[in-house]
């Protein structure tokens, strides 16, 4: 194809300002007929629409007619949005010459916004300028042009005024990105190279990797080479996408598109790497590529032992299209056999388990998640990587222990910094340095402890900055810090799927509202429960649960018996779902409680 | 009557007062003065729906319950009407128990000795209190020398057997006032006491205002101490504990009451009345414009109804005998009314249950300890 005709573009825009709508009006301009109104074409999972977060890009291909008359290929790359996935949003911006900026006319500009619009600046992306929803009584398109030009810095003189709800200004709109964003450069003659900026999994055809071509063509029989892994393959089909995917002769440079190649393992399909050609390679692969690391571990365990394969086989498939979830075997006295899983971070946790519980039925406990910690045993000097707090060495044989740190960029608003580094300061950060690329704004380098990022650093932070603060992060390598693991007693039990680790200087505030939430979540027994939390034999923690005494039911006359068997009925299903430590019964709210933090530990 | 001859309780529901407790959650309509005729009307051809049915078996009437609401708004013809109507249906067996509820503030002579009239041989007043001011609290209309005064006179009438139903657990009691209001019950020598715990409903004035911290419940243990002391003080006094919540002196056990936990079959008739007849139970709607329109048009206004089979069954019905501190769970009328042995279907639950010190598993029955009464609802569910 002649990448005169080509335009690649991503859209970016705060959640609920109109990207999806947009696109949809993009689909129908370009003669795709769509179903069901309302139902947005480029959100695929449930989940996703619900936090209204994009997990997984999906690329299209449109083709309109130019005013020339000629055909003009437009391939729309949509982009995840939130910090566990800004990787990914930074090769899917790669991946393109220009990004349409949405800005709704009744919001103004919003966070997310800003640090995206930043990513694409960074990659030289020419930005097209839209405010949307015009149509609306209360749009202040002034007062969002201004502050399109004040807060992030772009001329917005000539931005496109749109409704993507009426379809009000969308044609002038794919005038203007006809116009604006550059046709892709890249010679077709030279070697092989392209970006991995994403994968999907088809049972027939393996791994589809999709790919963004800057040089060369790929077709059916190349034999192709992934060049961060090092693995061939040879190419069996290759195609774009439209609503669905569409087999074609041959990719060319500038093109956006797939290919299959009976790839069986997803964990070989890396985003950000580069698909070069096993015959004649491209010198250098594209900048930019990051292997993913699985940055949080956390146990997963069914309520139920018997579904422990279910389990298994349900997380086999979520891997399949989902590269940066890793899982291993592990048993816990506890919690019997379950797995250790690795998470890009947080949100990921929290969108596998959701998808577990909704798509596969999975009943299931999450234990303390953690980073994975480095463990040198004394005498021996022998290390040890613990991913969980039941892979640490007994007290006595731990000569020290490491943690990951992360270099993180904190780009806040210059009012927010005092805040900012405070919050900084209490998650043991080291300041590194401080800089105004623009008098607004600031940028902060630190060195932070991974694990005071996983949990709800970024959350804090854009409550600080009223949401402008935007976070990246790479992993710096492990510092000594003095850490220790606490376990957690029930009546005198260990729960090893209750330990965790924990900065010694915060050992007792966190122990202490550890155990006051799950005395919360743990009903009231016959017995007295004693909560205890420990480091090594030393009890650094306690709460007790007074014992039941009086748990009767009043009146149970006619009209009350089948509301009283139902009740009893519920709590038993209830109790089903609780996991036995010695007598007492511990629900599984109490295992998700510890999950987070509260937002003043 | 053979000895084939079921016996069969009626209940009837009538779901008005003049103004509704701040604690209850019964289904009734504040702000009446009286029953509507149409409503009487209504409960009687509800009856007449039945009648066929109930015609063709052996049935015997053992007992009529009309209860509320506050059914002492009835007027005297009114219930005259209902009793009869009732009556008329199913032979009545001897000594037939017939109660009806009532509230010391629509209570007169004149009237309990018309309602005695009418067939009503047991009168339960409820009391709820002997203190004013948890009797304000409570929001009820009468106070202690008003509900003395019935009492009296209800006894000066002929009715020879009395129930009183009292509270504890009420918000805003002073230490030893609520076991002082039970023993000024005792002196009055009813035949029957129903003691209840408080419970907070969702929904009701009192649970807003505990919510809003306008009122502070007690605590379980204040409560606790509570109840231990009253049921020793009935004990003492001669009143035979034969339910949680009920005391009788002997001979005069609720034989309506007692019904729902021995599985007896029982109609029920009015607004959001529930019934359970040869194993099948049911409720009525409580929208009264839906409750008058279906018997109106001769349909039976039930709202939902299910009937159990297997171990449900079982276990609602060892749930329901293991309220009844002394004949608790019989072994040989189980096995009467399953054709199981209850020792083998629930081994587990009742090992666990006397390991935990919840039961004692006597020769011919299993029964609540102390502790199992305090901790019923462990028990019970350990049936389910």
């Amino acid at each position: 194809m002649n990448p005169k005709s080509i335009r690649n573009f991503c859209i970016i825009a705060h959640i609920d300002h109109g990207k999806s709508t947009l696109a949809d009006r993009f689909l129908e301009r370009a003669g795709f007929i769509l179903k069901n109104k309302g139902d947005q074409v480029l959100d695929q999972m449930d989940l996703e629409k619900e936090r209204g977060i994009t997990i997984k890009a999906h690329p299209i291909r449109l083709t309109y007619t130019a005013r020339d008359g000629s055909p003009v290929v437009f391939n729309l790359i949509d982009t995840p949005g939130h910090v566990d996935f800004n990787y990914e949003v930074s090769r899917s911006i790669a991946a393109c010459e220009g990004a349409v900026l949405v800005v709704d006319a009744t919001q103004g500009v919003e966070a997310q916004t800003v640090a995206n619009t930043y990513l694409a600046l960074n990659h030289n992306l020419t930005i097209v300028v839209a405010v949307n929803k015009i149509d609306l009584p209360n749009a202040d398109v002034d007062e969002t042009k201004r502050e399109i030009e004040e807060i992030i810095g772009l001329d917005a003189s000539d931005a496109v005024l749109v409704s993507a709800k009426t379809g009000l200004g969308v044609d002038e709109l794919l005038r203007v990105i006809e116009d604006k964003v550059p046709s892709p450069s890249g010679d077709a003659g030279a070697p092989l190279k392209c970006l991995v900026f994403d994968s999907h999994f088809d049972t027939y055809k393996g791994v589809v990797v999709h790919i963004r071509v800057f040089e060369g063509t790929i077709q059916k029989g190349d034999h192709v080479r992934f060049m961060a892994t090092g693995t061939e393959f040879d190419v069996v089909e290759v195609g774009y996408f439209e609503l669905t995917p569409l087999v074609t002769e041959v990719l060319t440079a500038g093109e956006v598109g797939y290919f299959a190649a009976v790839i069986r393992v997803p964990a070989e399909v890396h985003i950000g790497d580069t698909v070069t050609s096993g015959v004649r390679p491209t010198a250098e692969p594209i900048p930019g590529y990051r292997p993913v690391l699985p940055m949080v571990y956390a146990g997963l365990y069914p309520i139920d032992a018997n579904d422990y394969e279910g389990l298994k086989s349900s997380l086999q498939r979520l891997q399949l299209n989902d590269a940066s979830l890793t899982f291993e075997p592990e048993s816990s006295g506890a919690l019997g056999f379950g797995f250790r899983c690795g998470f890009s971070g947080l949100l990921h946790l929290e969108v596998i388990t959701e998808r577990l519980r909704r798509e596969y039925n999975q009943d299931i406990i999450v234990t303390v998640p953690n980073v994975r910690y480095r463990v040198i045993k004394r005498n021996t000097g022998e290390e040890v990587l613990a991913d969980s707090p039941s892979k640490f060495p007994p007290l006595g044989e731990i000569e020290r222990i490491e943690e990951p740190f992360v270099k993180a960029e904190i780009v806040v608003p210059h009012d927010a910094i005092g805040d900012v580094m405070e919050l900084t300061n209490k998650r043991r950060g080291i300041y590194i340095n401080m800089s105004y690329p623009e008098s607004r704004r600031a940028v902060l380098e630190y060195e932070l402890p991974l694990s005071e990022i996983i949990t709800d650093f970024f959350d804090r932070l854009k409550s600080i900055t009223k949401g402008y603060g935007t976070l990246d992060y790479v992993l710096a390598g492990y510092r000594k810090e003095r850490l220790a693991k606490v376990d957690v007693l029930v009546n005198g039990t260990p729960v090893d799927a209750l330990s965790f680790i924990a900065h010694e200087d915060e050992v007792q505030h966190i122990a202490r509202s550890m155990l006051q939430r799950l005395r919360k979540y743990v009903p009231r027994q016959m017995y007295e429960v004693a909560l205890q939390a420990a480091i090594g034999g030393k009890i650094v923690a306690r709460e007790n649960i007074v014992q039941l005494r009086k748990d009767v039911l009043a009146k149970c006359y006619g009209g009350d018996v089948t509301r009283k068997r139902k009740l009893l009925e519920k709590q038993k299903e209830g109790k089903k779902k609780m996991k036995q430590i010695g007598k007492v019964s511990i629900p599984q709210e109490a295992f998700l409680s510890i999950l987070k933090r509260e937002s003043n530990d | 009557m053979s000895r084939t001859t079921r016996p069969v309780g009626v209940y009837i529901h009538i779901p008005f007062c003049r103004r509704r407790c701040n604690y209850c959650d019964f289904l009734s309509t504040g702000g009446a003065t009286g029953v509507p005729g149409e409503y009487v009307d209504a409960l009687l051809s509800e009856w007449g729906l039945w009648a066929d049915t109930l015609c063709r078996q052996d049935l015997g009437l053992q007992s009529i319950y009309v209860g509320g609401g506050t059914p002492s708004l009835l007027e005297p013809l009114q219930l005259w009407w209902l009793i009869d109507g009732v009556r008329s249906v199913i032979p009545t067996l001897p000594d037939c128990e017939i109660t009806m509820e009532s509230n010391p503030d629509s209570l007169d002579a004149a009237r309990i000795r018309v309602y005695a009239d009418a067939g009503i041989n047991r009168l339960s007043v409820g009391v709820q209190s002997f203190s004013d001011c948890s009797l304000e609290r409570l929001g009820r209309l009468h106070d202690s020398a008003g509900a003395e005064r019935a009492l009296r006179q209800a006894r000066e009438v002929g009715i020879h057997n009395l129930s009183l139903d009292l509270m504890y657990g009420l918000p805003g009691s002073l230490p030893g006032e609520e076991v002082a209001s039970l023993r000024h019950a005792i002196e009055l020598s009813p035949e029957h006491i129903s003691w209840y715990n408080l419970t907070l409903a969702a929904g009701t004035p009192l649970a807003t205002s505990v919510a809003e911290g306008r009122e502070v419940m007690p605590d379980d243990d204040t409560v606790l101490a509570t109840m231990r002391e009253g049921w020793s003080l009935l004990a003492e006094s001669g009143f035979e504990h034969y339910e949680i919540s009920n005391f009788a002196r002997p001979g005069f056990v609720s034989h309506h009451n007692l019904g729902y936990w021995l599985f007896t079959d029982y109609v029920g008739l009015g607004l959001g009345a529930s019934g359970f007849v040869s194993g099948r139970r049911w409720t009525n709607v409580s929208d009264m414009a839906v409750y008058l329109t279906a018997v109106l048009d001769g349909r039976l206004p039930v709202d939902s109804e299910e009937r159990l089979e297997g171990r449900p069954r079982e276990g609602e019905y060892a749930m329901l005998r293991m309220r009844l501190p002394d004949a608790g769970l019989n072994f040989a009328t189980f096995t009467d009314l399953f054709q199981e042995d209850a020792r083998v279907i629930f081994r587990d639950a009742l090992v666990q249950l006397m390991d935990d010190g919840l039961i004692n598993v006597l020769e011919d029955r299993a029964v609540c300890t102390q502790k199992g009464l305090e901790l019923n609802n462990l028990v019970v569910g350990a049936f389910i």
